[in-house]
């Protein structure tokens, strides 16, 4: 209707109105309500004091009584009646029948059938109207409740014309907290606000009391009985409003719920706390108390010996007694609670979240009489089933895992550990419980009330009947907090020998404590509570026993504000007066049990043999019935708790209205579970969901608000396969075990899940599931590196030395060795294209002689760094002794050195020198090692060095001049040319050097340092500058796994987040050095190592032959020796696949980066070494190579031919990516489908294959053959047969042949044994 | 390398796999085996307890050597009731450090699970794919490990039990050999592959 009139009138309070658009209606409207109020005061005398105050209706089609009727009884009872339906103050649609497109319009769910009013008018109160909703999507359970403003409230909203709807509530709170200024506290809740706010009822809390708008007093709705005489305010419950926020259906519910339950917060205070003496005890700081006990004990001492007490009981507990302490506080809730209101001390007080006085409201659909006989009756034909049951069921005995449940603040059947006796009192008083007492719970009372009767858990209505004068007190969460951690602080400042129970209880072994300060545990227990007490202003009980369980019992007979100490004397006679209910483990059930039977105290109880008891109640349960009533008891005071399972459950509010509600909810409560389970690091592999479900005859609205009222327990659960903390995993599992308890989701009342078998988050638990943990981490750990083989096994890395300092000796590219090292070292794997194309290049260059100390000192410097220092040295030791000098000096201060590759580029260049040399080695080596120390020394002179060098700088022009013309691909070969016309003059001078060094071994120091300076000219100086590059690039990955682990973690990490910027740093890098040709750095490297390693092959030419064989043999033998052979080529591969992806001159392959000096050699190497290579590789590339290299002195010719066989190469072996590194492929594919649809195609399109197809698809299989793939050749060998068959070709059957016998001689080789193929 | 870890996976394998071998290739009566369920596919395992315990044995003084990564073949060898080998089932090993992005794909070992079904169903169906063996067969089971290995095989007190010997050579060799490849196991845990060494002509040797 018009709402922006309306909107408009407000502003304006013209005379007719009609004035602005709409204002006709608002003059109307206002006219009607006007000549409404003048019929209301003209009937005035009629007028009774509101009953439908705050009602305003609107009446909608025909109704009976009819709308004028309806008008005539709002008129005489203070409500309003609207001629037009306002959405806003409008509080109620009255109509009997709606079409539905108008409820929808309507946009309310306040459409009330006529009856509502006449039967309140009948009743003579405004009654629940909810009953009366004509439609509704809500369930009827869903309260709704109307407050009657008074008529202040009713003049102020009229007046302001403000919204009606959201009805002013307020009330008076009797004076529980008289504290300061108040005499009264007004609670002023709107009703809208909330709904968002945070439960304003929950919390009780003055401060949130806004009183604007002249807080209004208003009577309950629902408080008709209380006579209005009464003086004590009323209370209102909490306005109920649409969604309930202490419904499910309030989003916020769960996490009000746990901020607001109070046996959620207890619960989490006992976990929490047992916590937190296990962090007490890990920092382990002393006990400051104890100096202060013995002082105190001094003058106690002196005191006593003047003739006091004499302490019978110290020589018992020198007999190696234990003594056991229960300390518990006197009430606490109480106790702290009075901290704040001091002016109720020595009443009786009970902290509840209820207000004394207050009065339930009548719900719709609740019967609380039934309810309550039902739980009667239902209580009692359990017990009595139980009672009869010859084979009973044993209850829980297990106090501590069911303190660590959390429950709803609810009636629960299963009890909470807190208040044994409560139970019973619920049923003895439950002839108090009428139908309007609160049903709140009285979670502490303390001694003032209990003299009158009132007990620990007792709901107030009938706690005030027994005692009227009953004070309440709100909870004080922060309060009890604050307390408990002074609590547990002071006993922490004795010993650490603590169980915590729960926020205000605990056990402590003092055995120790009284032996080593020398004070009786009744002076201790003096003294501690009078701490206690100063500090925390709250009275303590504590008990002193040689057990838990006696000294649990004495605490009972020390409070309050007492202790006691059961001697250990006489405990069987001590415990004859026990009450049974007082034992752990025996609750209410299993005390009625007993109680049926005759048995109260313990006395009783003894009575009974072991076996009498274990038949009645179980073996364990009648095992610990038997000792506990002896007052035996072994449990120790075990600080460290392993927890049994997690769960978060809430059974209060539980209202869901559909499926997707209760799925929601799991969701949220599983969130919850995680948050515990993340909180003590755990996770769980058994999933428990707890339901309630409203017993098929309980009435659904409960007698406790929002309780879960009579309910059917169901618990499913399910095991996983692996321990979880995921709130998805959790959640998940949960629905579906929802989806087998086939119940309507209305009827849930209370929902729980429970994560058990809990395991650390490492997975250190036992079982199956630890297996799979560490077959994770094995994988995870394996990680594992070709860093790691160097560095890990000496041996491994002894073959490397050995392999590589042969050759170098040889001065030969020895094909096997070059490969296998650079392999080994990992390098290739992170090295940038570029890099790949010098290293390759200068492979190619015949010159590994340099390149492979090289490399291998990379790996020397990268792994050293990283390796802490044992380690270090003891790989420091073995390179030592296999003739390498480490630069130790660089090693001390490597870590943040930002260049710290200068020195570790030195060992190679000695050793080409070396080799060079070879005929006088000895002498070369104790120069090389000389030289080293003074490198090492002489860093700074070192560094000094490339930059004065012009050589370099001519070279490097000349050398980019180069490469712009060539553009980067051809670069290898370009500087192999390049090398050509350079190193011959540097060459010459370098041995020159060189010779003269030797010559002067005797004064070697002065010497050496020329031969440095030479040295670097060739590939020190771009070593240098690149080095810092090269060694970054390795990842990670690279590094030993097993090192890491022995380091620790912030180590680790640091290490890894080096690697990572490292890696990032080297390959923007690259990058640039990519675009940038002038300031290619990595180029200038590789071919400086090129013309050096050209240098060296050049000068030692003639040692080539002689040297080879044995060199060979010696690198077998080693790896033979080293490891079993087979994981080796395996390994290679891996490591060799990158160089050959990222190499767009393909001769990176292994096999290729031999020297071409023998031809025979590479096959030899072939099989020995890397008997996996891909065969096309090493067919094609290696004639090339071998021309590359024989000619490389001779002129730019054999660039041409490098690249041609490059290109060659390239176009047959595709790039390779990483996921199947070392499988075969045809034409670039793999994957098994991929192949049978090329082959397919091939044999289909082509009549007649050309021999060179022929080959390669041999090779393919063969390839196969090689790499033990045999049933991948199997199938692919068959399917070749069936696509040649179908062909009916000679050509191709031929073919099939030649590619049969290709692969049976493969076979043979590798496995003596012919493949099974199917003849043609 | 330490494969500690990752045997325990291939000598299950390797338990379940001898056992139907000896079911499919008829060594033992059917009778013996009992239908079991490993991967969550049904295989046979056998019942009789002398069989078992042999079987067991075999497996369990693997280990060892399994988890120093030192073995190359594990080798089920069908004899003739004259003492000839006729076929030979060849576990070939390669056990290799894992990648470590495997296993984060595969969280649950649930691929490496599948893999090992497969494994043992085309282990199960292996008889199509072999001739028939004469009546009376027997078997041995032979490892291939590199040289240095045996001596330390020996020393090892573990083994006095049940000691590995040297494989007699007429064990050893098949005639007239041709190889049917089975299947190629790869996982992150090792490579195995299965191929059947089997002679030419089974029956003629009777």
């Amino acid at each position: 209707m018009s709402g922006r009139g309306r909107g408009r009138r407000r502003g304006h309070n013209s005379v007719t109105g009609f004035e602005e658009a709409g204002g006709y209606m608002a003059a109307k409207i206002a006219k009607l309500q006007n000549q409404f109020k003048t019929s209301v005061v003209s009937s005035a005398g009629e007028q009774r004091q509101g009953l439908f105050s705050g009602v305003a209706i609107f009446v909608n089609g025909y109704t009976e009584p009819t709308g004028e009727e309806l008008k005539r009884i709002m008129m005489t009872h203070g409500g309003i009646y609207h001629h037009y339906y306002s959405r806003r103050s409008t509080t109620h649609i009255i109509a009997s029948n709606l079409p539905d497109s108008k409820v929808k319009n309507l946009n309310t769910n306040r459409i009330v059938s006529p009856k509502w009013i006449s039967d309140s008018l009948q009743a003579g109160h405004l009654l629940d109207y909810t009953k009366y909703l004509l439609y509704t999507n809500q369930s009827k359970s869903q309260p709704k409740l109307q407050f009657k403003p008074n008529n202040k409230a009713e003049r102020d909203s009229q007046n302001s014309a403000s919204s009606l709807s959201s009805t002013d509530v307020a009330d008076e709170i009797p004076c529980v907290m008289k504290s300061n200024e108040e005499n009264s506290i007004k609670l002023n809740t709107e009703i809208k606000k909330s709904r968002d706010t945070d439960s304003v009822n929950f919390k009780d809390s003055p401060e949130n009391q806004n009183s604007n708008d002249g807080s209004v007093t208003v009577s309950s709705v629902s408080d008709a009985k209380v006579p209005s005489g009464s003086t004590s305010a009323k209370v209102s419950i909490p306005s109920p409003s649409t969604s309930h926020h202490m419904s499910t259906a309030n989003p916020g519910f769960l996490s009000e719920f746990y901020s607001n339950s109070r046996l959620h917060h207890i619960s989490t205070m006992g976990a929490m706390f047992k916590q937190y003496v296990t962090e007490l005890q890990s920092k382990d700081e002393g006990f400051p108390g104890r100096k202060g006990l013995m002082e105190w004990a001094k003058n106690q001492d002196g005191e006593i010996s003047l003739g006091t007490d004499a302490t019978p009981v110290t020589t018992t507990i020198k007999g190696k007694k234990r003594t056991i302490m229960h300390i518990d506080m006197d009430c606490f809730f109480v106790s702290v609670g009075l901290r704040k209101y001091p002016e109720l001390h020595g009443k009786p007080v009970a902290v509840t979240h209820a207000r004394s006085t207050s009065q339930g409201q009548v719900r719709e659909g609740m019967d609380r009489r039934y309810e309550l006989n039902y739980y009667k009756e239902r209580a009692e034909k359990r017990l009595s089933s139980k009672i009869r049951s010859i084979k009973p069921s044993s209850p829980a005995i297990n106090p501590e895992t069911e303190a660590f449940e959390e429950e709803g603040n609810e009636l629960s059947e299963n009890g909470t550990k807190q208040e044994g006796p409560s139970r019973s009192s619920r049923f003895s008083t439950m002839s108090l419980i009428d139908e309007s007492s609160s049903m709140s719970e009285i979670a502490s009372c303390n001694y003032e009330a209990r003299k009158a009767g009132v007990k620990n858990g007792m709901f107030l209505g009938p706690a005030l009947k027994l005692c009227p004068e009953l004070q309440t007190m709100p909870y004080d969460f922060e309060g009890y907090n604050e307390v408990s951690y002074k609590l547990y602080d002071i006993v922490a400042s004795f010993t650490h020998d603590i169980e915590a129970v729960s926020c205000d209880e605990m056990y402590v072994d003092l055995t120790e404590l009284i032996q080593s300060c020398r004070v009786t545990p009744l002076q201790f227990t003096t003294y501690l509570r009078q701490k206690v007490q100063g500090v925390t202003n709250c009275p303590c009980s504590a008990g002193l026993g040689p057990n838990m369980l006696v000294a649990r019992m004495a605490t009972r007979t020390a409070k309050p504000n007492g202790q006691h100490l059961a001697a250990p004397g006489d405990l069987a006679e001590y415990m004859k007066d026990q009450k049974v209910t007082g034992l752990p483990g025996v609750g209410w059930s299993l005390g009625r049990r007993l109680e049926s039977e005759g048995v109260v105290t313990c006395g009783d109880l003894q009575a009974r043999s072991l076996r009498q008891l274990q038949s009645t109640y179980g073996s364990r349960t009648g095992q610990s019935l038997y000792s506990y009533c002896r007052g035996l008891d072994d449990r120790s005071v075990k600080s460290e708790h392993v927890r049994k399972s997690v769960s978060a459950e809430v059974n209060y509010g539980i209202r869901f209205t559909c499926e997707s509600d209760a799925h929601k909810f799991i969701n949220e409560l599983a969130g919850e579970v995680e948050r515990r389970l993340t909180a003590i690091k755990m996770k769980g592999r058994c999933i428990t969901l707890k339901l309630k479900i409203r017993a098929k005859d309980a009435p659904v609205e409960t007698a406790k608000f929002m309780g879960h009222g009579v309910c059917d327990n169901v618990a499913k659960s399910v095991s996983l396969a692996m321990a979880t903390s995921l709130t998805d995993v959790i959640e998940r599992e949960t629905i579906s075990l929802l989806r087998q308890v086939k119940a309507n989701p209305q009827d849930f009342r209370g929902v729980g899940i429970q994560v058990s078998r809990l395991e650390g988050q490492s997975g250190s638990s036992a079982s199956k599931s630890s297996s799979s943990a560490s077959i994770k981490s094995f994988l995870l750990g394996a990680k594992a590196n070709p860093v790691k083989k160097i560095v890990d096994s000496n041996s491994e890395s002894k073959i490397v030395n050995e392999l590589t300092l042969s050759k170098s000796f040889m001065l030969d590219t020895s094909r096997s060795a070059s490969p296998k090292s650079c392999e080994a070292t990992g390098l290739e794997k992170t090295l940038t294209n570029k890099s790949h194309l010098e290293t390759n290049s200068s492979k190619k260059a015949s010159s590994s002689s340099s390149t492979v100390p090289d490399e291998k000192n990379k790996i020397d410097m990268e792994v050293l760094q990283a390796l802490p220092k044992e380690m270090r040295e003891q790989v420091i030791a073995e390179y030592r002794h296999q003739g390498y000098v480490i630069p130790t000096l660089m090693l001390n201060d490597s870590i943040g050195d930002p260049q710290p590759s200068t020195s570790g580029y030195c060992p190679p260049l000695k050793k080409a020198v070396n080799s060079e040399f070879n005929s006088s080695q000895s002498s070369i080596m104790s120069v090389d090692s000389e030289l080293k120390r003074t490198v090492m020394n002489d860093k700074d002179l070192f560094e000094d060095y490339p930059h004065g060098n012009e050589d370099m700088m001519n070279f490097r022009q000349e050398n980019s001049a180069l490469e712009e013309k060539k553009g980067h691909e051809s670069k290898s070969s370009a500087v192999l040319s390049l090398i050509e016309d350079f190193s011959s003059g540097l060459r010459n001078s370098f041995i020159v050097d060189v010779q003269k060094n030797i010559q002067n071994t005797g004064k070697k120091s002065g010497s050496a340092l020329n031969l440095v300076e030479d040295l670097s000219h060739g590939s020190s100086n771009s070593v240098a500058s690149d080095a810092g590059n090269e060694m970054l690039i390795t990842s990670f990955s690279q590094v030993d796994s097993s090192f890491l682990n022995a380091i620790p973690e912030e180590l680790q990490e640091e290490i890894r987040q080096d690697f990572e910027r490292r890696k990032q740093e080297a390959s923007a890098a690259s990058e640039s050095v990519k675009d940038d040709k002038h300031l290619d750095r990595a180029g200038l490297w590789g071919k400086m190592d090129t013309r050096q390693a050209q240098t060296e092959s050049h000068t030692t030419l003639p040692s080539r032959g002689r040297m080879e064989g044995p060199s060979i043999r010696r690198g077998q033998g080693g790896r033979k020796r080293g490891r079993p052979p087979k994981n080796r080529p395996v390994w290679q591969r891996t490591r060799s696949s990158p160089t050959k992806r990222s190499s767009p001159t393909k001769k990176s392959s292994p096999t290729k980066k031999s020297s071409p000096t023998t031809h025979t050699r590479p096959k030899k190497v072939r099989f020995s070494v890397s008997d996996e290579d891909v065969a096309e590789n090493t067919s094609i590339t290696n004639p090339a190579i071998d021309q590359s290299s024989t000619h490389l002195n001779n002129d730019m010719s054999n660039q041409a031919i490098t690249k041609e066989a490059a290109a060659a190469t390239s176009s047959i072996i595709p790039d390779q990516d990483t996921p199947h590194e070392d499988e075969p492929e045809l034409c670039g594919v793999h994957k098994m489908s991929e192949v049978k649809l090329l082959i397919r195609e091939w044999v289909f399109s082509c009549s007649c294959p050309e021999v060179e197809d022929a080959d390669i698809l041999s090779r393919f299989y063969t390839s196969l053959v090689t790499h033990r793939d045999l049933e991948k050749l199997d199938l692919l060998i068959k399917f070749l047969y069936r696509q040649v068959l179908k062909t009916h070709n000679m050509h191709w059957k031929s073919t099939y042949k030649a590619v049969i016998e290709e692969v049976q001689t493969a076979m043979m080789e590798k496995y003596t044994v012919k493949l099974k193929v199917a003849p043609l | 390398m330490d494969f500690s870890v990752s045997c325990d996976i291939v000598l299950e394998l390797l338990e379940v796999a001898i056992n139907l071998i000896l079911y499919t290739r008829e060594i033992y009566p059917p009778a013996v085996f009992q239908r079991r369920k490993k991967y969550s596919i049904p295989v046979q395992m056998c019942v009789h307890p002398g069989l078992r315990s042999y079987i067991s044995e075999c497996v369990g003084s693997l280990r060892p050597v399994l988890e120093k990564g030192e073995v190359e073949r594990v080798v089920v060898v069908v004899l003739s009731p004259e003492g000839t080998p006729v076929e030979k089932f060849v576990f070939e090993i390669t056990q290799h450090a894992a990648r470590p992005h495997n296993i984060k794909q595969d969280p649950q070992l649930s691929r490496l699970e599948e893999a090992l079904r497969a494994f043992c169903l085309k282990l199960s169906i292996s008889d199509s794919l072999l001739q028939p063996l004469p009546s009376g067969c027997s078997f041995a089971v032979q490892i291939h490990v590199p040289e240095h290995v045996p001596p330390t095989l020996s020393a090892n007190p573990q083994n006095q039990e049940f000691p590995w010997v040297e494989a007699e050579k007429e064990q050893v060799e098949v005639k007239e050999p041709h190889i049917v490849p089975l299947k190629t196991l790869r996982t992150e845990v090792c490579r195995m592959q299965l191929y059947v060494e089997e002679s030419g002509n089974k029956m003629q040797t009777e």
